[in-house]
């Protein structure tokens, strides 16, 4: 009840004129800074941070919250559109958003990332109002042992994304995680695989190695289909228009992507709540759990169940990450990192004083950000005829077009040549991969989720002088390696009775 | 190693490159970083992923090999142009630097291997001048290189 | 076509709308004064000044730079020039630093470097820049550090869960001689150095003493508030308001002596025992190029001298970061940084 006095309280200071300009302004940007391919939600927060830095403490706060949030959804037009996924919470998104685009229902595939986001928000933020400081104390509750099982069985879900050939998956995964593991050693600052190469003490910067893998790759790949998309252009003669109207989801539709929403919606919060787990790790849950589900295309075809889940579950965590953010002052993604700078740019500093010394503002934030919520759903259902325009650019045009965008967007992520070489280098070794039958995306998010998972294995094991009794001394612990084991050998025991079967039959 | 006669084609490529990077991890990992002393040591992690990966690229590399049945993995000439293209960029740029190398690139592109006709090469080259100056150099304040000739005039 | 070129056309303008309203100061197209005057003696910047912070946008030591770079344009200090901050961060910042030590004459008149202890450390240990690879401007501020717990978080330490007092740092010590596992945490850099040498000091083994190390300070004072480590190192700002909230406890202060206000609690090393005290100053200084001229570094010095002394400086800078004023000039600077690197090479074996 006292929570939603102070929301109220809050709706007022962000209903004001300029509020309101601040959050549409700061809507708008955030989803075309965000939609464009290689930029992302965290390089957008980050290059439109300074934008905000002209008005007073609570209009940028409320800015910088919309702007936070349409780049969440901005992030996904790219992943739909162009098979690149801004950021890496839009990973999951492109798995089924691009098929499903190339099915030809690129409007629905965009508005159902956008409804989803909606929902799955909106669940986040309802949760976040309600709970906002007993869940930052949740989070707490977990040691290092607890945060490596969790992120654990994170990284098993990696293997629902494999495909038909786990031996490729394997591969590809373990390889991911090497190179992640170039460069400084944090819990003993010593440089590490660096190989005496001064670029490398900084290890594989993640931004151009995303924009290489999964961006350039894909143009490599584009010029394949140059004939075959002349030939389609050459047979329609008018070109079917794409109005918003023609990418309403259908009531069927609708109920599909309902439940995965907001099952995604929930659990993301959660998830997002997690210090160091983010918007990455609530994508990609929602996303394995979905295909634990009935879906009724399969996973990864373009299944609108697949969008959904992962879409809600994104911007729920985005969400769910506000809470141990402004409550502990933890980030819990790189963007949160972000804010957090913006933050105490302002003089404020989120931690266990903020909802007592700063109530107008903490709440000021959260009741914008169900303002922003409204504003970039309305925004991003008005540009989806617009974005869709970018489809009917005939292939051979774009090549060169987003070959530059890679190149650009890859210098300014670092403002070096480095990033550029690194994009340019990963881009051909995604494309080789891609080429051979090995997927990239599990390599991409071992690369986010294994360091996260060294650093709190090793601290774990310092906390208990090397003792792998840490693991296993409580029941949280208990409860979390039993899912761990039962989650890695059920696909194990499964293969061995069909082989076993097999044989039966055959004799 | 089963199938002597193609035992090396063009599809074992991967797991070979991966079984090198994997005995490199290993070898580097244990010699300068250490696996274990009282405690985990940097090279613990990546040894015990290095070992996961060269099994399984091993395993990787068995399975290719005695596929017989799957086709060559095709390389296309076009898919080469678009590499040298980016790699020409990213070498002019050191020259003339980075927004000039883009723009003469896509020219080039467009009118010699897309024949593009030029009302469509001036809108691109517009529209692109317009995205890199105006958004990224005006806007967001990032200072392209100017390459050896920009540094010379400047 | 035509409909994605006005599609492209509409954002642009969006963004360029924005971008004016956001920005007061465009870069403006360098005014041709600077270069009519060939100044024989004093040196007066004629073209834009370009600021390389190794560190990424928003961090401490970005704050750092871009609050001197303003000052000095609203102060209009740099004769009406703009200066550009500049974030690059790869290979943890090496490169950046590395650009600067050889870069040429001439642009280096027009390069500054944010320089504070917690790069030089790293460089030093990692690569083969010394400090004497560059000019040293000037030492802005100055910072130390105390030892903080969370006695109120769950026990989930060796030395918490055997009962062990975490706002009694000597008795800790005592736990750890007795074989009672003690975790410390803190971030990279400063805090690592504190830690040897705090262990140095009181005798004890990192089998006894254990450090985890974290990306930022926030995120070790997380894991002190969680109950993961016994003890947090931070300096007095990013502990302040857990200390006012009654979360930290200041337990020791790494000073010559006891620190003032809420912090005053805190005793130092040679308080609870037959130690010597610890103190790691951690700085933050302007660094520039090898082959600045004389000129351009005694005005840049001067400069940075002036804008210590605005009170721009002490009210948005200084007192909101809780440091100690502390401005030493080229001279005073670069005498002390070479103390500082050879004491830290000793320390740690290096030649």
């Amino acid at each position: 009840m006292e929570n939603f006095l102070s929301l109220l309280a809050g709706f007022q200071v962000a209903l004001a004129p300029e509020n309101i300009g601040a959050c549409l302004l700061g809507a708008v940007l955030g989803l075309i800074v965000g939609a464009m391919p290689g930029i992302g939600s965290l390089a957008g927060c980050a290059l439109l941070l300074p934008l905000t830095y002209k008005f007073n403490p609570t209009t940028a706060i409320i800015m910088l919250g919309a702007l936070y949030y349409s780049n969440m959804y901005g992030g996904s037009f790219s992943a739909i559109l162009l098979n690149i996924p801004g950021d890496s919470p839009a990973i999951t998104t492109a798995l089924d958003g691009y098929p499903m685009a190339k099915k030809g229902r690129p409007g629905q595939a965009l508005m159902a990332a956008n409804m989803a986001s909606f929902i799955g928000g909106t669940i986040g933020i309802l949760i976040l109002t309600l709970t906002a400081s007993g869940l930052a104390t949740l989070g707490l509750k977990f040691g290092y042992a607890e945060m490596t099982l969790i992120l654990l069985i994170a990284m098993t879900s990696i293997s629902w994304l494999i495909g038909e050939n786990p031996i490729k998956g394997i591969v590809i995964t373990m390889l991911g995680i090497l190179v992640a593991s170039i460069g400084m050693d944090t819990l003993s600052g010593a440089p590490r695989f660096e190989f005496g190469n001064m670029y490398l003490l900084g290890g594989v910067p993640f931004t151009p190695f995303i924009i290489g893998c999964v961006g350039f790759a894909q143009v490599i790949k584009l010029i394949n289909e140059r004939e075959a998309d002349e030939k389609k252009r050459a047979n329609e003669d008018s070109k079917t228009k794409l109005s918003i109207r023609q990418s309403m989801l259908t009531g069927h539709d609708f109920k599909r992507m309902l439940p995965p929403t907001i099952r995604s919606g929930v659990m993301g919060t959660f998830v997002g709540v997690l210090p160091g787990s983010g918007a990455t790790t609530g994508s990609m849950v929602g996303y394995a759990m979905q295909k634990k589900f009935k879906s009724e295309e399969p996973m990864g075809t373009g299944a609108i169940e697949g969008i959904a889940a992962s879409e809600a579950a994104n911007n729920a965590a985005a969400a769910g990450a506000f809470a141990p953010l402004l409550a502990l002052g933890i980030p819990g993604s790189g963007t949160g990192a972000v804010l957090l700078g913006g933050l105490m740019m302002w003089g404020l500093n989120p931690g266990p004083l903020l909802f007592d010394s700063n109530p107008e503002f903490c709440w000021g934030l959260i009741s914008s950000m169900y303002m922003a919520n409204v504003f970039t759903l309305l925004v991003a259902i008005l540009v989806i005829p617009f974005l869709i325009k970018i489809l009917s650019v005939p292939v051979k045009y774009m090549i060169p077009i987003i070959t530059c965008v890679c190149i650009v967007g890859a210098y300014s992520t670092s403002n070096s040549m480095y990033g550029v070489i690194v994009m340019f280098v990963s881009g051909i070794v995604g494309y080789l991969l891609d080429k051979n039958g090995f997927p990239t995306a599990p390599m991409l998010l071992a690369f986010v989720l294994a360091p996260m998972l060294e650093k709190n294995m090793r601290k774990a094991f310092i906390a208990s002088q090397g003792s792998l009794k840490i693991f296993v001394d409580s029941p949280l612990k208990l409860v979390l390696l039993a899912v761990f084991l039962v989650l890695i050998l059920t696909p194990v025991v499964k293969s061995i009775r069909r082989k076993m079967q097999a044989k039966k039959a055959q004799a | 190693m089963e199938n002597k006669k193609k035992g090396f084609n063009l599809r074992t490529v991967i797991p070979l490159a991966t079984i090198i990077v994997s005995l490199v991890f290993i070898v580097v990992g244990l010699k300068n970083y250490g696996f274990w002393n009282a405690q985990p040591t940097p090279g613990f992690f990546p040894i015990i992923i290095a070992v996961v990966l060269l099994a399984s690229s091993i395993a990787c590399f068995v399975q290719i090999a005695r596929d017989k049945n799957s086709d060559e993995v095709k390389y296309n000439r076009n898919e080469l142009m678009v590499m040298l293209g980016a790699a020409g960029i990213i070498l002019c740029t050191f020259l003339i630097g980075l927004v000039p190398s883009c723009l003469i690139y896509i020219f080039l592109w467009l009118k010699f291997v897309e024949r593009a006709p030029w009302k469509v090469i001036i809108i691109i080259e517009i529209i692109m001048a317009a995205i890199i100056l105006g958004v990224f150099t005006a806007w967001l304040q990032i200072r392209f290189p100017m390459g050896l000739l920009g540094d010379l005039i400047f | 076509m035509k409909k994605l070129m006005a599609l492209t056309l509409a954002l642009l303008m969006t963004l360029s709308l924005a971008a004016c309203g956001g920005k007061t100061e465009q870069s403006a197209p360098a005014d041709s004064k600077g270069d009519a005057s060939t100044e024989t003696a004093a040196f007066v910047p004629s073209k834009n000044i370009t600021w390389i912070c190794t560190s990424s946008a928003g961090g401490g030591s970005d704050i750092f730079s871009r609050k001197i770079a303003d000052i000095m344009k609203n102060d209009n200090l740099v004769n009406g020039q703009t200066i550009v901050v500049s974030n690059e961060t790869d290979g943890s910042g090496e490169v950046g630093r590395n650009k600067v030590a050889t870069m040429k004459a001439g642009d280096a008149d027009y390069t500054l470097l944010t320089f504070n202890s917690g790069d030089l450390m790293p460089m030093v240990k990692n690569t083969k820049n010394r400090s004497s690879n560059f000019r040293i401007l000037a030492i802005m501020a100055v910072d130390k550090q105390l030892l903080f717990s969370c006695p109120a978080s769950e026990a989930k330490t060796d030395y918490a869960k055997a009962g062990g007092d975490q706002n009694d740092f000597a008795a800790a010590i005592e736990a750890a001689k007795n074989g009672t596992f003690v975790v410390i945490g803190g971030s990279k850099g400063d805090d690592i150095t504190t830690y040897g040498k705090l262990l140095a000091e009181i005798g004890l083994t990192e089998q006894q003493m254990g450090y985890i190390t974290y990306d930022s300070t926030s995120d070790a004072i997380t894991a002190a508030l969680g109950g993961n480590v016994d003890f947090v190192i931070s300096k007095p700002a990013a502990a302040s308001q857990y200390v006012e909230s009654g979360d930290l406890n200041a337990v020791l202060a790494l000073a010559n002596e006891r620190y003032s206000g809420n912090l005053a609690g805190a005793p130092t090393l040679s308080e609870i025992g037959d130690y010597n005290n610890v103190e790691v100053p951690v700085w933050r200084g302007v660094a520039a190029p090898a082959s600045m001229s004389d000129e351009a570094v005694a005005f840049w010095s001067d400069v940075l001298g002036k804008v210590s002394a605005s009170d721009a400086w002490h009210t948005e800078y200084l007192e909101k970061n809780q440091l100690i004023d502390e401005y030493k000039d080229t001279a005073a600077a670069t005498e002390y940084v070479t103390a500082y690197e050879a004491d830290y090479m000793a320390a740690n074996g290096l030649s």
